[in-house]
């Protein structure tokens, strides 16, 4: 909208100023113009020099700098999604002396279609650090329109909630363990021993540990193997003595699923 | 009427209008340059990876392409224009209107008379039977042989122009007298 603006605005000086060329061309009576304003010039024709530098500071600052494709509006209900973060660029603008970034995201909806889109968001230098490709980040998105995409709160509970269901569908939860995850309780335990497996998938390695379980209703301590795919970034929070969670329902304790953080159930 | 005399009188527009084109010229050229430089439609980065993976047409549409090749090519046109301007300008402001020895040479003489007002203007009856008033620049003043001569003391002012385009002239410092019968030029 403002691009057209200006770009209006440019054309209009353009008019003007070979209107002005045209009269200084042909004119019988160069001390007469059809706008009002130029008639009383004086030795500089002041109105023609004024045009002339709006008319190329708006040719060099903008309005032909390429505006981007206008993004869609509307769309169907809106949904969260996790979204892996393809590349990283800098917009060039600032705000307090915070860069803006587009990040350019891989969404992944848990039921649909795989999509592009980029997000823009100021960022500052800790967080920037962060935001490699191949990252992973919880989007919302509106169904149908994939050029609107804002960045979700991964601390919101519908984000875990999608986060589960999406690491369900992918398989990244073994099939005995999601009785666990989806409907046990989360009790503190601490990592005794780490190993990969081997196995990937989407992008994220598949580890081995043996748990030391501590009830918090007092019920002896026990050890466990818990067998998870985890995110790379993720493996400097699980090494051996890292506090840790481990889900099991009650009346199976030896189906343990471990979160790094403690975990509500699936709703 | 002849195509020289057509040129000059072009190229007297940015000549007599010196202070003004350096102006526009100065603060547009770098976005002319840039613009006449741009190489084809752009795509953004979003489209290239949604073309990568298949969720869009890997070609830019040929009317985008068409009106990119147009663009550039009539900001290549308006750049030559208006940086051509710009030179001739400065080289007007330095050593008066480029185009003054070809007028003055190749020009029809007629009397003049200096108009009041805020304009400084000369007011004189071409060959073709019509009455011109004509802006006298200050930064950039038509007068010659002599471009320092002092024309708003002249008692007769005598003007040379182009036949076919009277609009292109200068004022004639030899013929020019002043109150003293004296030449304006030296």
């Amino acid at each position: 909208m403002f691009t057209w603006i200006l770009r209006t605005a440019w054309f209009a000086l353009s008019a003007f100023l070979l209107i002005r060329i045209y009269e200084t061309l042909f004119s019988h009576d160069q001390t007469t113009s059809i706008f009002p304003f130029v008639s009383a010039i004086g030795d500089v024709d002041v109105a023609f020099l004024m045009g002339g530098v709006a008319w190329g500071l708006l040719l060099t600052f903008g309005s032909f700098s390429g505006a981007a494709a206008p993004r869609r509006r509307g769309g169907g209900p809106e949904h969260v999604a996790p979204a892996t973060i393809v590349d990283v660029r800098r917009t060039g603008l600032t705000v307090n002396d915070v860069p803006q970034y587009e990040i350019f995201l891989e969404v992944e909806p848990v039921d649909g279609e795989m999509f592009v889109s980029s997000v823009k968001q100021l960022v500052s230098a800790p967080e920037a650090a962060h935001l490699q490709a191949g990252g992973m980040l919880a989007v919302r998105y509106r169904e149908g329109n994939p050029d609107r995409v804002t960045l979700a709160d991964p601390s919101s509970r519908e984000v875990e909630q999608m986060m589960l269901r999406w690491r369900i569908s992918h398989g990244l939860i073994l099939p005995e363990l999601i009785d666990a995850r989806t409907r046990g309780t989360s009790e503190p335990a601490s990592v005794l021993e780490l190993r990969p497996t081997g196995e990937r998938k989407a992008g994220q390695v598949q580890v081995t540990a043996r748990l030391l379980v501590m009830p918090s209703d007092g019920s002896d301590h026990f050890e466990v193997d818990s067998t998870v795919f985890l995110h790379p970034e993720a493996l400097s929070h699980v090494q051996v003595g890292s506090p840790v969670f481990a889900m099991y329902e009650p009346h199976r304790p030896d189906l343990v699923h471990m979160t790094i953080q403690r975990q509500e159930p699936l709703a | 009427m002849n195509i020289l005399d057509t040129l000059i009188w072009l190229v007297n527009f940015p000549a007599t209008h010196a202070y003004e084109m350096v102006f526009l010229g100065a603060f547009s050229s770098f976005g002319l340059i840039g613009l006449a430089l741009r190489k084809g439609p752009r795509r953004s980065r979003l489209a290239e990876l949604r073309a990568e993976r298949g969720q869009a047409s890997s070609d830019v549409p040929a009317a985008a392409r068409i009106g990119a090749a147009l663009q550039a090519w009539f900001f290549r046109l308006l750049a030559l224009v208006v940086l051509s301007g710009l030179a001739i300008a400065i080289a007007s402001l330095v050593f008066g209107p480029i185009t003054r020895a070809y007028i003055y040479e190749n020009g029809e003489q007629a009397l003049a008379t200096s108009t009041d007002g805020i304009s400084n203007a000369v007011q004189f009856e071409a060959s073709d039977g019509e009455t011109y008033t004509l802006n006298m620049p200050f930064f950039s003043p038509p007068t010659y042989p002599d471009k320092d001569a002092f024309v708003s003391g002249a008692d007769q002012i005598v003007v040379r122009y182009l036949p076919g385009h009277p609009q292109a002239y200068v004022i004639d410092t030899t013929e020019s007298i002043d109150s003293w019968g004296e030449p304006i030029g030296d």
